[in-house]
């Protein structure tokens, strides 16, 4: 069975199937990997909120957020562009370096990898210009 | 020889197959963190997921009224020094309060989303 198993993990939930030994520590580690990254996330969100003299909000209704007429619209309201990306400030890596200025240089290496991770899930079309780190590989190819 | 041959191959099969079966995972996982921002528009691809530790993912596809298709991904970086994204090619940028809370609520209920589907099949994996 395993990766050839007719069931994937989440057609399973509903078979009742188990899953396999295989199966099973990558769902172990997708798990840990998760919770990880929920507390990294909320620990920097409230850094921030600190850093700025403020308190965590109440929990904001995320879901059920009603569709504005174009998924494009949508997409820039969530993650927050005032204007269309294209009219966004160039950063440069010295910039960027200034913002983190303890951050070990391998931000290139880092985002290669996750550009890598992501082309895998989700096929080249994920990557339309290749290019989703923007000034790190600027500064990398340099 | 041939067992030879087939032992050298092993360890690397073995950790193939683990590699793959977590990008399935994952990718299972991603469909079901889409769910977190609503109902999906009928013809979109939207997927939300945790790369890794401190890496977020956002990818979302569509057609335009036009016919085109369209393809965003947005990144959020968690480093020490704060949240930053990256979106299509575009630099590396620290996100606002706002944007922050909201990535942190869309991570929290990813994270219920999958807890909910995976906990019974561990548990009943594991006789827990």
């Amino acid at each position: 069975m395993g990766i050839f198993s007719a069931l994937n993990p989440f057609e399973k939930a509903s078979s009742q199937e188990r899953l396999t030994e295989r199966e099973l520590k990558g769902v172990f580690t997708l798990l840990a990997e998760t919770d990880e990254a929920v507390t990294r996330v909320e620990l920097a969100r409230d850094r921030k909120l600190a850093a700025e003299g403020l308190q965590a909000p109440a929990e904001m209704a995320i879901a059920h957020t009603p569709e504005p007429e174009s998924t494009a619209a949508f997409i820039d309201r969530m993650v927050g562009f005032e204007t269309p990306p294209t009219a966004q400030p160039e950063t440069t890596m010295q910039s960027a370096e200034n913002i983190m200025p303890n951050q070990p240089v391998q931000h290139g290496d880092m985002a290669a990898d996750a550009r890598r991770q992501i082309t895998e899930i989700f096929g080249a079309s994920a990557m339309p210009d290749g290019n989703l780190t923007g000034a790190y590989d600027d500064q990398k190819a340099a | 020889m041939i067992k030879k041959l087939l032992n050298a191959a092993s360890p690397q099969s073995d950790a193939m197959r683990d590699a793959v079966t977590y990008r399935n995972i994952l990718r299972d996982a991603a469909k079901i963190g889409g769910d977190v921002f609503g109902p999906i528009p009928a013809g979109n691809r939207r997927e939300f997921f945790s790369l890794d530790k401190h890496t977020w993912v956002w990818h979302e596809e569509w057609t335009e009224q036009s016919g085109t298709r369209e393809v965003r991904t947005t990144r959020y970086d968690i480093r020490p020094h704060g949240i930053f994204k990256a979106q299509d090619g575009q630099p590396y940028q620290p996100v606002s309060i706002e944007e922050a809370n909201r990535l942190c609520n869309a991570a929290r209920e990813y994270q219920r989303l999958i807890h909910a589907k995976f906990d019974p099949l561990v548990a009943a994996a594991t006789g827990m």
